[in-house]
Order: structure tokens, then sequence, then C-alpha cells
């Protein structure tokens, strides 16, 4: 556990693998959907470092940029966004970086902006409030190429000339126009100067009033520990219930409240956020004046054209659920190969461990605990992969705007929006890599909200659960003439278990610990684009990798202390008395070969089996038993349910084996664990597994969050222990009372 | 539910009778009209702020492109890009159509 927790507390600048020192720090800021990515992926290459800010759930990216021979630039890769109003800590941090106020961040030196050059409006409000900071500003004109195809033409120095800032145009993803904005970096960090072009026409009583409130919380500086901006009193006091007003209001309280109304009162009598939406609109009209040529008429492109079939009422949904349908089927089932390699690998590997060791603990430790708990880890990167493939390709060429456009309306009934509907789908598959999808919520309360309900959809590793537990109980009767079976029906019932119950759960999650204004769902549809194949391969590597050393370290060691809980304290009067049984049958010469293999293969079984009854398992197992009893549940199924944590399908090998379940053909396990009909309570006649009992154990698996890789996943997402604490402690709860009522409601039935 | 959402459509799609400079939200509004913005309402809510900054300020110019299959949200283009925006959102909106 000690690895996972040193990865908490503040991200420290580690250097980089590059041995010369990174001279200069510059920011990438633009709109979503810009092609900021792609930009940054092809200044910086491998050169990149992942990490968190401190306190909240943004990812802090850097990468170093080489610009000459002995210039180098640390880039800070900032979130997409179209303005640096916030409302939310996470908000907060674009401007806090741009300011320079973000703890463990680097003062900047220059600002790299880019733009749409097809929309250039919407994306020069952005550019206005960049070039307030005092910063030497850098404008990457990216997407030249689909503006031409529009229409729309930008003389770029007639541009550069009305900003007073080099503009370069650029086509990320063709690489085109990095050479020449690698020279206007390395010139404006040499000269240092700002943009000359005049600032945007607010009207003269609000300008008044930010230079006010500057002065004002300038004398505050000693209470507040900093020296508050011109920039940062320009959003306190537009942004009315904005993050950087109630940052301050926390720190200074009521009486700074009510001065900050008085001016806003005396800034203008229409609301401030119009005039300096106003003002900007205005001052980008301004700057792209003699710079700019638009078609009279708006050129159609073969976006929209494609549009008009994608988000069709009747073949946009068609080809909508084709490709999720595709995605979920990858995850499902091409996955599974690989997966089978992986774990045949480690199987292997074990194998092999365990016959160049001699019997015991080491050896047990390292088969078991740390090859399983290895394989456990890496068994998950084939869905990863896939999933952040179909993720990251859906998101480039602009589909992913889409399916949000299109499920939105489904989801907004929990409370939810669209984006929340691909995580939620690939939970169906697997947790792991859904839980990780999250992070194309923006909103971070939606996205805790998912993240949470997500693993209450049955995954690929409730399914063997399931099969095993119907095929050995539930009765095969078929109604409907043979159209319905009580066995499907049953695994349908719980598939729809988990759906049912999100519903709710998301309602009750974002009416109470997530309860806050709904944030507004205004979103881009981006023109369609071929996806930059580059930077799609580098995110998947990503995410894999982050996977595998963030979240691998908690896995790993949960399986160690779950395997040191189910070997210790191994007593020697188990294998003193099994060895003499041993002797005995190799010694008889009353069976037949293929006989004496058998029993040998029973006597193993039954060594194992009583290990793990006297384990520290069975003794937790016994002393939870009263606990369970009303599920139906003895001390043996309880313990077996206990063992599963690190993932639900071990349930199935740990109930074989403490029941002593033999050795079937592959795909017989069904009709194997069928004997379990014979298991009796301890010291009385009465059978254990009984309808109700197998349909308990069913439902406390379909609910419970027995998955250490996605509390893991949910614990690297967060990066906190908070949540995968409260979704393991929810989850469990409902499970326990899921499995409760069904038991006792089966047992009054009959 | 789908049946709720197509009837959610059709009155997102606004009364068949939409006359030319007459003030409605731009929720009201069909698929194909274009409108110019008069006001936002709800001051001080993230909301208003960000509608203005996606560039849904006084006098600019709207057309409706669609509304999403399930009746919301609906689809619109202004300053040469497409916003997706909740009725709810576009409610707030007024507008005075263009035809």
């Amino acid at each position: 556990m000690r690895a996972a927790v040193s990865l908490e507390g503040p991200p420290v600048p580690v250097p980089h693998k590059v041995s010369r020192a990174a001279l200069y720090t510059v920011a990438v800021i633009g709109n979503p959907n810009t092609g900021k990515s792609t930009l940054f992926n092809a200044l910086t290459g491998l050169r990149q470092r992942v990490g968190n800010y401190p306190g909240v759930t943004v990812e802090r990216k850097t990468g170093r940029a080489q610009l000459d021979k002995e210039t180098w630039v640390e880039l800070v890769d900032l979130p997409g966004t179209y303005s640096l109003a916030a409302r939310s800590p996470d908000e907060m941090i674009v401007a806090d970086v741009l300011l320079g106020q973000q703890q463990g961040a680097r003062a900047l030196d220059a600002i790299l902006a880019i733009a749409d050059a097809s929309n250039p409006e919407r994306n020069f409000y952005l550019l206005s409030q960049l070039c307030e900071l005092g910063l030497p500003v850098v404008v990457a004109l990216n997407m030249t190429d689909v503006a031409e195809h529009r229409g729309i033409l930008i003389d770029t120095h007639k541009l550069s000339g009305a900003l007073g800032t080099p503009v370069v145009a650029i086509c990320a993803h063709k690489g085109t126009g990095l050479e020449a904005l690698r020279e206007a970096l390395l010139q404006i960090l040499l000269k240092k100067r700002p943009p000359a072009a005049p600032r945007p026409e607010f009207p003269a009583p609000m300008q008044r009033q930010v230079a006010a409130l500057h002065d004002e919380l300038l004398l505050h500086a000693q209470r507040l520990g900093r020296e508050v901006s011109q920039p940062e009193a320009f959003r306190v006091l537009v942004d009315t219930g904005g993050y950087a007003e109630r940052r301050l209001q926390n720190a200074l309280g009521n009486g700074f409240q009510q001065s900050l109304e008085a001016h806003r009162g005396l800034a203008s009598r229409i609301p401030l956020p119009a005039e300096e939406v106003r003002a900007r609109y205005a001052w980008a009209k301004r700057v792209l004046a003699g710079a700019l040529t638009r078609p009279a008429q708006p050129l159609s492109s073969p976006s929209d054209g494609l549009d008009k079939v994608l988000t069709h009422r009747f073949f946009g949904t068609l080809i909508f659920a084709a490709s999720m349908l595709l995605i979920f089927q990858s995850i499902f089932c091409w996955a599974r190969p690989v997966m089978d390699l992986i774990s045949g690998v480690f199987d292997a590997l074990a194998a092999g461990v365990g016959r160049h060791l001699s019997e015991g603990a080491l050896r047990s430790l390292l088969c078991h605990g740390v090859l399983g708990g290895i394989g456990g880890v890496l068994v998950f990167l084939p869905q990863i992969c896939i999933l952040f493939f179909f993720v990251a390709v859906l998101e480039d060429c602009g589909y992913m705007a889409r399916a949000a456009f299109l499920m939105d309306r489904l989801l907004a009934c929990v409370g939810l929006s669209g984006k929340s509907f691909i995580p939620m789908l690939s939970g169906f598959a697997c947790s792991v890599p859904a839980v990780m999808a999250t992070r194309t919520i923006e909103n971070r309360r939606d996205r805790l909200t998912t993240m949470l309900i997500t693993p209450l959809m049955s995954c690929s590793a409730r399914l063997p659960v399931y099969t095993i537990m119907i095929g050995a109980f539930i009765p095969a009767s078929t109604y409907a003439g043979g159209w319905l079976s009580l066995r499907g029906l049953t695994l349908f019932a719980l598939y729809s278990l988990g759906i049912l119950v999100a519903v709710p759960v998301a309602w009750l999650l974002k009416s109470t610990l997530l309860r806050g204004e709904t944030p507004p769902f205004l979103f881009e549809l981006p023109s369609y684009q071929i996806p930059d194949w580059k930077g799609v391969a580098l995110r998947v590597f990503e995410r894999g990798k982050a996977f595998v050393l963030r979240a691998g370290t908690i896995i790993l060691a949960v399986s160690i202390v779950v395997w040191a809980l189910s070997y210790f304290p191994h007593p020697t009067g188990i294998a003193a008395r099994h060895a003499a049984a041993r002797a005995n049958l190799e010694r008889s010469g009353a069976l037949l070969d293929e006989e004496r293999a058998a029993q040998l293969t029973a006597l193993e079984k039954a060594e194992t089996g009583e290990y793990l009854r006297q384990s520290y398992f069975g003794r937790i197992g016994h002393a939870v038993e009263p606990l369970f009893k009303p599920l139906g549940w003895d001390w043996r199924i309880s313990m077996s349910a206990l063992a599963s944590f690190p993932a639900r399908e071990v349930i199935v090998a740990t109930l074989g084996t403490v029941f002593n379940v033999n050795e079937a053909p592959s795909g017989q396990a069904e009709k194997q664990y069928a004997s379990l009909r014979n298991v009796t309570w301890t010291g009385s006649s009465r059978p254990l597994f009984t309808v109700p009992v197998a349909l308990s154990i069913m439902v406390f698996f379909a609910l419970c969050s027995q998955c250490a890789a996605t509390l893991a996943a949910i614990r690297r997402e967060t990066n906190s222990w908070r949540w995968p604490l409260f979704s393991f402690s929810y989850m469990t709860a409902l499970a326990y009372l899921g499995a409760l009522a069904t038991y006792q409601v089966g047992m009054w039935l009959g | 539910m789908s049946l709720n959402s197509r009837k959610g459509a059709a009155s997102g799609r606004g009364p068949a009778l939409s006359v030319k400079g007459e003030m409605q939200n731009l929720a009201q509004l069909k698929p194909g009209q274009c409108a110019t913005v008069t006001v936002v309402t709800g001051a001080g809510s993230a909301l208003y702020q960000r509608l203005l900054e996606m560039g849904l300020y006084e006098g600019a110019e709207v057309r409706v492109v669609r509304f999403a299959p399930l009746g919301d949200p609906m689809e619109i283009v202004l300053h040469g890009y497409n916003l997706s925006l909740r009725k709810a959102e576009a409610a707030s909106v007024q507008v005075e159509v263009r035809g």
C-alpha cells in the first residue's frame, strides 16, 4: 500500500529525462475542439508528463519542446475553455495557472493561444481575455484548411498587425506551420512583449470600478497572503457568484461582499457579463475586420451533409446504436482472446515458478499472491486500450459531441447529461475502463455521479457468477411454448437490476451529496475530421500506462493481502495427515492407475479446501456468519464472498475450493457445481444451497463492489480515497439489503 | 418516455404560425428558422454568462438546425459554428424571428 500512498500530494515537478534544463514555461490554451492536444503532441512528442493539480480533478499535462539548439520550453497543456470566467475550482485552474497563482506551477513566460480559423469570432473572445494578462502571446491559427473549404480566409500578416503580436497559420494534424510557430515563440520569448493591440472598450465606469476594486484588494494583500492582479479583480467584479468571488469572500468575509456589491452597482446599469461580452465581441470584430474574408453566403461543408444523416431521427439513431454495439462488442468479446492469453501466460509463469521452488509460504506468495496480482492488473489492459482507442477516435473525429447530443434527453431524466452515456455503456463490459472514460465529462459532479453508478452495470466479471449459479440452481423450466426460459429470465432480471438501481442512486446523489447548480450544458458540435492517429495512439498508451502504474500498485497490494488471509496460519497437521493418506493410496495395489490418479487429485483438492477453511478467512467467515445468516449464507459462503474482494469472478473458484467441488472438463462447470445442491448446513441435514440462497448470492454480486480494480481506478481518477470508500460502502450496503430482501421474500414465497 | 419526448419535440418546434418580426424564445423556433437575439434573461446565473460568452448576445444572428431525435437538446448555428443547447436553456434567449 505504501507505493500507492506516496503518489498522493501535490505533483512535485520532476526533471524530465531531457538533460538540458528548460529555460521557459509556456501555457498552451484555447477553446475546446481547436486541435490543442494535437498541437501539444506535435510540439512535444513523447516528452510528456501527466499528473493532477492538487485539490481538484483536473489533469496536469506538461511536455518539453525544443525551439532551437539551446532553447527548450516547458509547455503546460491547459484544459480547453471558452472563457476565463470560472464557476468551480476545476475551471479556476486555467486562470490560476495563467496568472501564476497555481501552487507548484511555475510562473509563465508566454502564452501559446490556439484558435480555430473556421470560427474566429468566438475563439477571439477568449483571446481578448488572454491579451490582457500582461504576458507575451503567440496566436496559432489552426485548421486553416477547414476554414478555406468554407471560404473563410484570414490574412495572418494583417491580423498580426492588428493584434500587435505574432499570428501563425498552422494545420496541427498535418504538421504544417510548426516551424514558423517555433520561430515566433522563440522571438516573443526573447522580446518579452505583451500584445500591443488596444484593449476592448469597456464602459468608463466599469473600468474605474475594476481599478478601484483592484486597489482595495491590494490593501488586503496581507490577509490574503498574495497580491491580487488586475485581471483577477476584473473576474471578481464581473462574475457574479463565480469562483473568483467566492474564494475572496471566504477569505475576507461579509464586509468585502458589501463593498463588492457597491462596486458592481457603480460599474454599470446592465449586468456586467453583458457589458464584457459586448465589448469583447466588438473587439474581435474590430481586430478581424481588415484580415478576415468571408463568403457572402456561408458555404455548406461536407460536415453539414454528414450531420444530416448522423443526427437524423431514424438513421442517426440507428448508426449510433450500431457504433455503440461495436464498442460494446469489442470490449466484451474481442478483448477476450488477449485477456485469456495474458491469464494463460501468468498461469504458466506461476506453474514454472512453482516447479522451481519448494513447497511453502514463499512459493504460494509468488504464485498466487504476486503473479496472480500482476496478472490481475495486466488482464484489464486489452479492455482499457480498446475502449480508449474508440473514445479517442470518437472525440477526435467529432462524433463524441453528436453522441452526447443524441443521448442527452435520456440521461437528463436522472440529472446527468449525454456525456455520461459512453462510460455507462462501457460499464456493462468492464467498470475499470468505464470509470477511466468518465474524464470526458467536464462537469465534476456529473463525472463523480457517473463514476459512482457505472459499477452498478453488470460487467463481464459478473457473468461467470451468474452462469454458474443459474446453471446449478435455477430449474430449466420454460414458458410460452419454449420461448421464455426461467434461466434466461433470471439472467435478464439480474442485468436489469443494475440499471433499475442506478436510476434512483444517480438521482439521489445529484440531489444530496453532489447537489449544485445545474451546469449549463452548452457544447459545440465541431466539424467532422479525420482523427489524428498519432495522438490516438499516444492517448491509448498514456491511459494504459497510468492504469498499470497507479491503479496497478493498489490491485497488487490487495491481492497480496487477500492471499495472506487465505494462506495463513497454514497448520502443519493438515499436511501431515494428507501426506499419510497419499502414501497409503500410492502403496495400495488394488486400484487401477487412472482411479488412483483421480483419487490423488481429489485428495489434493480436499487438502486445499481444508487449508482454506482453516485460514484467517475461514475464521473471519465464522465470525461474520451471524451477519450473513439472514441472507441464507453460512460461514463458507460468507468467507468466499469476502475473499472475492479483488474480483467478483474469484467467488466461483473459491466456492469450488471451499466445498471441494471436483475438477470438471471445461464447459461442464455448471453440472459440477450442481453437486453443491447436496451440501448441507454444518451439523444438520438442511440443504444449504436452495433457490433463494442462489438468488441472494447473485443479487449480492450484481450490486456489490467486490472489485479492487474498479476501486483503484476511482481512486486514481478522483485523486482521493474518499470516493472509492464511498463507492464501496454504498454498493456493499445496497448489495446486502438486496440479497436480504431476495432471500427473505424467496423463503416467504417458499 | 419516448412518447413524452416526442410531444416535447413538437412543442419545441413552436406554433406553426411564427410570424416574421415576432418575439419568441429560441426554444420555440422551428428548424431552418433564422432569428436575431434580443435579450437573454436570468442575469447573475452561470447559464446567463455562458450563453453570452458563447455568442448569444443582443444582436447576434442564429439559425435553428435541428432538434435531437428525443426532442431535446437543439442545435443552432451562430457566428459560423454549431452549438448544442437544451431547450430549457434556449428558453431564456429571447429572439426576433427573421424568417
